[in-house]
Order: structure tokens, then C-alpha cells, then sequence
């Protein structure tokens, strides 16, 4: 058997040059980097990975985020675009007007172009109550809006009291834009609004009376971040909407999300799983 | 040009050239080549997700390759041995394994870690001998002795190869 220490230098790199020679022949299959979109592309990879299951931990935890169930109508049904609507005082006060209006039927005539479709019972205002022993009872109005989005022709907002790892109340409150704002959807939740120090509240309605579901994301922007876009498989890359340092997105599935936060300059801050 | 998209130019840039690199890197240690093609990906998505971090690395392919070598582990550890995959998702492109001698691609995954650490980082990745000792923690005089060893080793392999490729030229 050869002595390691019989190999000059040039035994060294001659060895190295063959086993390079020899390895030559593997190459990496994927993704191709012909696309001008490989990160979106892995991506893309990575979104079917985590549905697939194969590393399927990572999302929620990571973000300390928290999965919900949600009641989620009409949007699944809806037009959807990538870009949202601009988050306007208009925009903004329409839907917490239909919103109001859906949680307490009496505000139903001082709200103006709102139209409740239906009338929210206890029921209806979600099961939080019982994780909290009745702390809290569900509200009666509606705290600040911390989270809206709306495009196409639906949209979603969120009200909530809390301040994160606090006993707070929450209303997400689902709107179509079909004519007139209108609530499609609402429910509370008494509790901790977000356990994780990110924000980030996941719903995916799965499948809800028989209908298909959709997903709203929301979370907190982290430090230096004005933009965030959302990568969904099957879907163009959307922008979130943003109100303060949260922002928000609707979309017409259950399928996870790569959401990608970015500064001024475009410059990639966070990347964060979803779903 | 805006600063998102020269870094993703500069990205794509770093994963055209480095990508084959990885690859072969991780199928030293990795089987089968689709588990290694997929620790490939997964290494460069997360290289993206901090590319202003990893962009200033002295070796960012090193980095890859740790990187997915360290998910390999977890995967590893989470569910046994990754090979039952073989099962589950067929490879392929099963057909690469017989483009490189099965018996090198053996011997190479039989090194003792430390040596086949030191071919992937300085033979398969193409790093210094600086580079590679400050990257595995480890003295250079230690890289050259482990250099030595593995090439030792896998020399039975590589002969006739380095013999041919001197007869060509």
C-alpha cells in the first residue's frame, strides 16, 4: 500500500486534476438557470417542497406565526389580482363601516353604503372565548384597524386591540367589492393576538361549507423593510398590501407562500415561508 | 440598475458557475444524486435568502455546500436513513450515477470525514489551502496531511484516469 507521504506535490495535483476529470460528468439538473428568475424559481421549488411535507416545520415556527381557522367566503370566488387596491381613507373607512355594521346590526343604519350580508351571532364571532375562559368576552365594536387588504373584489381587515403576546381581541372580517362593500365573513378572537415575536397570522380556510378556501396572511414588516412581495405557487408574484409596519394579503387558495420583505432599494431583508 | 436587481444578477451569476461545484461537493457525501441534486437547491435558495450575508462569506459555495450538508444531517436525524427515498420518489436521472466510476463515488464517501471534508473544499469547491483550513477550523498543515491521505486512498481510482488525461495531452 502506497504511503500517503510517498505523494510530491505533483502527485498531489495531478491527483486532483483526475478527480476533478472524474467527477466532471455530474451536474446539478435543477433548476435551470437559463430563467432570469431563479430565485423566484427556487422559490417556486421551495413552496412545493413545503406542501409536499419535506421540510414542512420551518414555516410557522420560524416566523412565529399562527395558523387559524378562518371563515373565508366569497374571496376564493373572486377576482384576484396581484397588485392591491391602494390602501385609502376611503377604502379604509368603507370596509370598517361594513365591518362595524356586521358586528353589531344596530350600527347597521349609521353605516352608510354598508350592507351586511349576514348577521353575525356568537356563533358566528368565532370559539376563541372558550380558550380563554371567558377573560374576555367578544367585542361589541370594533377595536383599531391593524391589517387590510383588498383586491380584485375581495378583501379582508383585521381589528385588533392587542399589542403581541397580549390578551387582546381580534375581528377579521372578510368584504366582497361587488357593488358595495358588504361583509361576506366575520369572526373574532379573544386571546393572544400573535404569539410569535413576528406577527405573522396565517388563515387558510381550507375548505368551508363545501366551498374552496382561500389564505390572508398578515404580519409585521421587519426593520427597514417598505415593501413585501408574496411568491404563491401557481399564481404571479403579488404585492402585499401595508398600514403602519404590517402588512397583508389575500389569496384564492390554501397553498403556502415564500413572503419576501424588501427595502427601499429592493434589497431582500427576510424571507419567510408560509403554509 | 436597481440594487434588487444587481444582486440577483449577481446571484444568478454565482449560481451558474458555482452550481456544478456543489453538486458534485455534496455527492461526495451525498446518495442518491437526486438528494444531493435537491440539498443543492435548497443550499442556493437559502444562500438567496441572506445573499447580503452570503455574498460577503470568503467562500460563499462553501457556505452552500455547509449549509445543505447541515440539512442533510437534520433530514438525517428527522427521518432515518434518506435513502429509503429511493422508494418514494424514483431519480431521474438515476443514469448519472454510471457517467462517474461507482467504485471512486464508494471510496470517496468512505473517507474518515476529515479528509473527504478537505477534497470537497479544496479539490471539488477549488479553495486555497488557506481557505480551506480557516473554513473546517483546522490548521493548514493538517489540510496538506488529510490532502494527502484521501488522495491515497482514492488513488487506485484515479490513476489510470490521470494517465489517460497525460496520454491525451
Amino acid at each position: 500500500m502506497t504511503d500517503s507521504d510517498d505523494l510530491t506535490d505533483d502527485d498531489v495535483a495531478r491527483l486532483s486534476s483526475a478527480l476533478r476529470a472524474q467527477l466532471q460528468p455530474l451536474r446539478h439538473t435543477r433548476p435551470t438557470p437559463a430563467t432570469d428568475a431563479v430565485a423566484d424559481d427556487l422559490a417556486q421549488r421551495r413552496i412545493r417542497r413545503l406542501r409536499a411535507g419535506a421540510i414542512a416545520a420551518i414555516a410557522a415556527v420560524s416566523a412565529g406565526a399562527l395558523a387559524v381557522s378562518l371563515t373565508v367566503g366569497s374571496p376564493a370566488d373572486a377576482a384576484w389580482a396581484a397588485d392591491p387596491s391602494p390602501v385609502t381613507d376611503e377604502l379604509i373607512g368603507d370596509v370598517s363601516s361594513a365591518c362595524a355594521a356586521a358586528l353589531n346590526p344596530g350600527s347597521l343604519e349609521q353605516s352608510g353604503s354598508a350592507t351586511a350580508t349576514e348577521t353575525p351571532t356568537v356563533e358566528s364571532l368565532g370559539t376563541a372565548p372558550t380558550s380563554t375562559d371567558g377573560m374576555l368576552a367578544p367585542p361589541t365594536e370594533l377595536p383599531d384597524l391593524v391589517a387590510i387588504d383588498v383586491r380584485g373584489d375581495g378583501g379582508f381587515a383585521v381589528f385588533s386591540t392587542g399589542d403581541i403576546g397580549a390578551l387582546s381581541t381580534s375581528v377579521f372580517c372578510v368584504v366582497s367589492l361587488d357593488g358595495a362593500t358588504s361583509v361576506t365573513s366575520l369572526s373574532s378572537e379573544v386571546g393572544p393576538a400573535t404569539p410569535g415575536s413576528a406577527g405573522v397570522s396565517l388563515a387558510s380556510g381550507t375548505t368551508i361549507a363545501g366551498q374552496a378556501g382561500s389564505s390572508t396572511l398578515t404580519g409585521t414588516l421587519v426593520e427597514g423593510a417598505t415593501s413585501v412581495e408574496v411568491v404563491i405557487d401557481g399564481l404571479p408574484t403579488a404585492r402585499a398590501s401595508i398600514i403602519d409596519s404590517r402588512y397583508a394579503i389575500w389569496w384564492p387558495s390554501t397553498t403556502g407562500a415564500l413572503v419576501r420583505q424588501l427595502d427601499a432599494a429592493g434589497q431582500v431583508l427576510a424571507e419567510t415561508p408560509v403554509g | 440598475m436597481r440594487t434588487h436587481d444587481r444582486s440577483r444578477s449577481e446571484f444568478e451569476r454565482f449560481f451558474a458557475t458555482q452550481k456544478d461545484a456543489c453538486f458534485r461537493a455534496l455527492c461526495a457525501t451525498v446518495s442518491p444524486l437526486d438528494e444531493a441534486d435537491d440539498l443543492t437547491s435548497e443550499g442556493f435558495a437559502r444562500a438567496w435568502e441572506r445573499w447580503p450575508e452570503v455574498r460577503e462569506h470568503p467562500s460563499p459555495a462553501a457556505w452552500v455546500v455547509r449549509t445543505a450538508l447541515n440539512l442533510h444531517r437534520d433530514r438525517w436525524r428527522r427521518e432515518g436513513n434518506p435513502r429509503r427515498h429511493l422508494f418514494l420518489v424514483p431519480d431521474e436521472h438515476h443514469d448519472r450515477e454510471s457517467l462517474v466510476d461507482p467504485a471512486l463515488l464508494a471510496a470517496l464517501r468512505a473517507l474518515p470525514e476529515q479528509q473527504r471534508a478537505v477534497i470537497v473544499h479544496r479539490v471539488l469547491l477549488d479553495l486555497s489551502t488557506e481557505q480551506t483550513a480557516i473554513e473546517l477550523g483546522i490548521a493548514a498543515g493538517t489540510v496538506g496531511t488529510h490532502l494527502k491521505r484521501a488522495l491515497t486512498a482514492l488513488r487506485i481510482h484515479l490513476d489510470d484516469q490521470s494517465t489517460a488525461t497525460e496520454a491525451a495531452s
